[in-house]
């Protein structure tokens, strides 16, 4: 009993130290980089990339590409791997699984390069696409495991009592299956916030243009705070989507 | 209905990405022959044209040297020319292509794992040499990287070939005749005047640098608007100009066989708004220094080649879609430096 309680006292304080700790590390290292470039004299170049308008124009960009390729992919993914985990779609699961296999097996860039030029041209969105499409395998997969791993008893006995097959998705099998789908979830937004950068070569903006154009004009510092400003955006957006998974999660589980 | 649409969607995808991987094929494949190519088109007949046997004038035999070439369509021809001009005056060449861009190959050269790369003036002054202001005639500025090269990172620079491989903007044919365009200062009027057509792509290269899109808005006196430009990757922006989707003005290399085969419309750079880009090849010094006929042969074979020379190689690359050694082949037979 008091062994419980204090291992539950432990992970809520964990908790707290990672909901502080990491906007805290992320804001001192920003503060660091912010530093640094204060104290080196940019040339030209280094002045049209590195700049504040483009910083924040670089992270909404991202933002806004991450948050609707994560809402696109939880729109296909989630009701697709309700589906398939339905006894009556058990022989289509395997081909429909190796599909949604391939958007994560392509190359990422090569998947945004083929979106733009036969079908979307539009930076962003052919990008947002291609994200969602990288992004269906995790979700679908967390959607069917969750749902998978429901124990069958429980449903058995819920039908026993009378619950039509709708009631026991709604009422067991979805609430069982939060954890492991919040989990999917989250890896789809830190995926997307991450491969955003990609997006930079097909118009899309983001952090990624630091870094290409850095690369190509061998401006370092440019590629550095490109790189930063990318890893602190999958960082920050990992600590939320964690944040959001500790108050969704059902209590007691 | 939903779900119908989904399955399409995925369908053309996959068609999509299967065209893709049947892409990489082609390119392996491709790269795979090269070799065997290269050397079996040597004996093909020749007309000969004014240049002297590589044979006869250089000796070259018992070098090895390692050369590479970056990940485009010019560098890739021009590797393959080096290469088998090279050759026939008696060096063995271990070409390593397809080096990302831009400092692939210079990165390979310092390192030591090269001893040779085709590079650009312009390139090397921004880039490597770290300066912002170009100089604005090209051979000061090819003696300046030359001279600075050499001091700086025991880099020898060949004599450059004469054609300029610089910025440029183009249009869709169409577009330039309805809207009467033929010179960056119609460009630059048209902007003015047309602020919410004026939907440029352009890499982010040439959005940054001083020489690029800065220096185009100051000689010829005006701003493009932010909100018009879309910056991409290179390579996507020729299609994106030529469908006029999504932007009607596209940044280009003024020797890309592409304006050719998607009948793009260059603007003339009546004021000198982009500065030049010579062609020459980089050799470590040392390596130079005991083998300097490298430098007589690629004086020589560069000298024919000027902008329309190059254009036509780059295209038969890729509109005609020949292997790039064989156009380097032919391009030697019919100057007469090799048989």
């Amino acid at each position: 009993m008091t062994a419980v309680a204090a291992s539950g006292r432990t992970r809520r304080s964990l908790r707290l130290a990672r909901y502080i700790g990491v906007p805290v590390s992320v804001a001192i290292a920003c503060a660091a980089m912010w530093l640094y470039v204060q104290g080196q004299e940019l040339d030209s170049i280094e002045q049209r990339i590195i700049n504040s308008r483009n910083i924040r124009q670089a992270a909404s960009e991202q933002i806004e590409i991450a948050l609707w390729a994560t809402a696109l992919t939880l729109i296909v993914a989630v009701p697709l791997g309700i589906a398939l985990t339905r006894p009556w779609a058990r022989r289509i699961t395997p081909p429909v699984i190796a599909v949604a296999n391939i958007g994560q097996g392509f190359p990422a860039i090569g998947l945004l390069f083929a979106i733009y030029i036969v079908w979307i041209r539009n930076g962003a969105r052919a990008t947002i696409i291609g994200l969602a499409a990288y992004a269906l395998l995790p979700v679908l997969r967390g959607t069917m495991v969750g749902l998978q791993q429901v124990d069958r008893g429980v449903i058995k006995a819920a039908r026993g009592m009378g619950m039509s097959k709708v009631a026991v998705l709604r009422r067991i099998e979805l609430p069982l299956a939060v954890p492991i789908l919040l989990t999917g979830v989250r890896t789809a937004l830190v995926l997307t916030v991450a491969t955003a950068v990609l997006g930079a070569f097909i118009g899309a903006g983001t952090f990624g243009l630091f870094i290409t154009s850095g690369q190509a004009q061998g401006r370092q510092l440019a590629v550095a705070v490109g790189s930063l400003g990318a890893a602190v955006m999958a960082i920050m957006a990992d600590w939320a989507a964690g944040i959001v998974e500790d108050l969704l999660r059902p209590k007691g589980l | 209905m939903h779900r119908n649409a989904n399955r399409l969607r995925w369908i053309a995808l996959l068609a999509v990405l299967l065209l893709g991987l049947a892409g990489c094929g082609d390119g392996e494949q491709e790269a795979a022959s090269g070799s065997s190519e290269a050397a079996g088109s040597e004996g093909a007949g020749s007309e000969g044209g004014g240049g002297q046997l590589l044979s006869e004038s250089y000796d070259l035999s018992g070098t090895t040297i390692r050369l590479g070439s970056k990940d485009f369509t010019e560098q890739l021809v021009l590797g393959q020319i080096a290469k088998q001009a090279w050759e026939a005056a008696g060096a063995t060449v271990d070409l390593t292509e397809n080096l990302p861009s831009p400092a692939g190959a210079r990165d390979a050269l310092l390192a030591g794992e090269l001893d040779a790369a085709w590079e650009y003036t312009g390139t090397a002054y921004i880039n490597y040499l770290g300066h912002d202001e170009p100089i604005e005639d090209p051979m000061e500025q090819f003696e300046a990287v030359k001279e600075e090269d050499l001091e700086e990172n025991d880099i020898f620079w060949t004599e450059p070939a004469p054609f300029d491989d610089t910025y440029g903007i183009a249009v869709r044919r169409e577009f330039a005749e309805e809207n009467g365009l033929s010179t960056l200062q119609d460009v630059a009027d048209f902007v003015e005047q047309n602020p919410d057509q004026a939907s440029f792509c352009l890499d982010s290269t040439f959005a940054s640098r001083d020489d690029g899109l800065p220096r185009f808005e100051e000689t010829y006196g005006v701003e493009w608007p932010e909100d018009q430009q879309t910056v991409q990757e290179f390579a996507a922006i020729y299609q994106s100009t030529a469908d006029g989707n999504p932007c009607n003005f596209g940044e280009v290399f003024t020797t890309d066989g592409r304006i050719q085969s998607l009948d793009l419309a260059l603007m003339e750079d009546t004021d000198n708004a982009f500065i030049s880009y010579l062609s020459a090849v980089q050799i470590a010094n040392s390596f130079y220094e005991e083998h300097q006929d490298m430098a007589g042969v690629i004086a020589d074979i560069g000298a024919p080649i000027d902008e329309a020379r190059m254009t036509e190689l780059n295209a038969a690359v890729d509109v005609d879609g020949e292997f790039p050694e064989d156009v380097a082949a032919q391009y030697l037979q019919e100057e007469g430096f090799i048989e």
